[in-house]
């Protein structure tokens, strides 16, 4: 388990910049401590995804370094995080799979050689999915549900790997209110119910100021990272507010 | 006599029942790796490698070395070029297996023709033949399917998941790139062992239409599991007995038996969803 005064995530002047000299992000330092509900904000364009993807090792940064539960980012790092991933309808929609065998993936990479699924991982998965209002679907084919159904899917496919810390790529995208209100409310609960630590990318303003316990506002640099009532008056919140579909300049 | 008259008789032969157990492992092997392959979208590796293979064992031929073994190793490089093209530099995998496949035909032909031909029947290796089914083969092939099968087992649920989506793989801490380089080479081995029975141009069917058309009905990931070996299975006795019925290749009867199965299976889903539906 993680320490409470040690960070469980840590960016360090983290720069990514692609060929052609196009600099996605840029002087990213951030810590995210456990329990913390952090919602990372920022307009389309922001580097919100560039920066998920270098925290989850899928993009090397060209400058600084990511610390994952005090070490660099590593699979055995990545072991104690669940990652859900922005619109996951989307992946392959005629995976022949059911709801339970997509939400047990999640066991994959601490599974053991030669070893299936244990009556006890099953347990716990049907817990999961129990939790998170789903187990009526557990027999139905992943490709055959709604966005809001399979973004708890993922979710459960994710905390079925006990992580202890949760990242969510703008997981309430192409939902309806009700659906986008029911999820939020579930993340309040796993984090201060189950005290997993949260990580979600948003341009939704309202809704994640009023759910997260930290903001981070990123337009290719951080602009502001504290207190959600402080982010409130700050000019981002503003220019994201009035404009939040809109792409804004890098400073 | 009749047909069945006929098949019977045949059915007494030795080196035919021999061939019938090769297609019975063969189909048991391709159908395991046909999922995979077919939610990866990667159906046309098959292809690629079973033209790799016949350059491959007309290199063989030509400087004399055991065509099978030089067929082997150069399938399985092929193998892991293909992926490495396809992960490194990010160009799309079918123009990958596109680059192997025309390599491995335009250098076969090359040798072939250099060769006068080797003194083989070229009709055999392209379209199969059931006297290629030889005692070493059976036990070559049984072999390969053990280890296929301890394999796959010894990381299901991460080669499935690599299978569901790699990024995501990646992400939870999984070494993707080894399991991607596994499953191009057990399918560069099956392609090898696969080519008494089904013959170079045909053998990528093998490779896809079992998996392919247990997507198509199965409910679940293990049901998909289970049957695609049946429809596998099916596609090669059916297109054995047809072969020897017809006194042709069995490579095409394979083809078209599985090809058969897919239009049934898919055609009795359209039906049932359209019942339900009234």
């Amino acid at each position: 388990m993680s320490d409470a005064t040690e960070p469980v995530l840590e960016l360090r002047d983290v720069a990514v910049e692609y060929p052609g000299g196009i600099r996605a992000i840029d002087g990213i330092r951030l810590r995210v401590f456990p329990h913390d509900l952090l919602g990372l904000l920022g307009p389309n364009g922001a580097g919100k995804s560039t920066l998920l993807a270098v925290i989850l090792g899928l993009q090397k940064p060209t400058r600084g370094s990511v610390r994952l539960f005090g070490r660099p980012v590593s699979p055995e790092g990545l072991r104690r995080l669940g990652y859900v991933p922005q619109r996951p309808q989307s992946t392959y929609p005629d995976f022949p799979a059911t709801v339970l065998e997509t939400v047990l993936l999640g066991r994959a990479a601490r599974a053991r050689p030669f070893r299936g699924v244990t009556r006890r991982e099953r347990k716990e998965a049907e817990e999961i999915l129990t939790l998170l209002d789903i187990h009526d679907l557990r027999g139905r084919r992943i490709g055959r549900l709604s966005g809001g159904q399979t973004q708890r899917v993922f979710v459960a496919k994710a905390l079925v790997g006990k992580p202890e810390l949760l990242v969510l790529d703008e997981p309430t995208s192409g939902m309806d209110a009700q659906s986008r209100r029911e999820f939020y409310l579930m993340l309040v609960h796993l984090n201060r119910d189950l005290g997993i630590t949260i990580v979600l990318t948003s341009h939704e303003v309202h809704s994640v100021t009023k759910l997260a316990s930290r903001i981070a506002f990123l337009s290719g640099t951080l602009l502001f990272d504290g207190d959600p009532v402080a982010f409130e008056r700050h000019p981002a919140h503003i220019d994201l507010e009035d404009f939040p579909e809109a792409v804004m300049p890098k400073p | 006599m009749s047909a069945l008259d006929l098949v019977l008789s045949y059915l007494t032969q030795p080196f035919i029942q021999r061939a019938f157990v090769i297609g019975i492992l063969v189909a048991l092997l391709s159908s395991l790796l046909s999922v995979f392959i077919v939610l990866k979208n990667v159906s046309l590796i098959g292809d690629g490698l079973a033209h790799t293979a016949f350059g491959g064992l007309a290199v063989g031929y030509y400087v004399g070395f055991f065509p099978l073994w030089t067929a082997a190793g150069l399938v399985v490089l092929g193998s892991m070029g293909i992926t490495k093209l396809t992960r490194s530099t990010k160009i799309p995998s079918d123009a990958a297996v596109a680059v192997f496949l025309t390599l491995g035909l335009a250098s076969g032909i090359l040798l072939y023709e250099l060769g006068r031909g080797f003194g083989i029947s070229l009709e055999s290796l392209l379209f199969g033949s059931i006297l290629l089914a030889s005692t070493n083969q059976f036990l070559f092939v049984a072999a390969v399917l053990a280890a296929v099968v301890a394999l796959m087992l010894f990381s299901f649920s991460k080669l499935v998941y690599t299978t569901f989506n790699e990024t995501q793989a990646q992400a939870a801490g999984i070494r993707t790139a080894f399991f991607d380089y596994m499953l191009s080479a057990l399918a560069g081995v099956a392609v090898i062992i696969s080519i008494p029975i089904a013959g170079i141009l045909l053998i990528a069917a093998l490779l896809v239409l079992p998996g392919l058309t247990s997507i198509q009905v199965a409910r679940s990931f293990r049901e998909t599991m289970v049957l695609s070996p049946v429809f596998g299975l099916t596609s090669v006795v059916v297109g054995l007995l047809v072969s020897l019925v017809l006194d042709v290749a069995p490579g095409a009867t394979i083809v078209l038996s599985g090809l058969g199965i897919l239009l049934g299976v898919v055609t009795a889903r359209k039906i049932g969803e359209f019942v339900s539906r009234e």
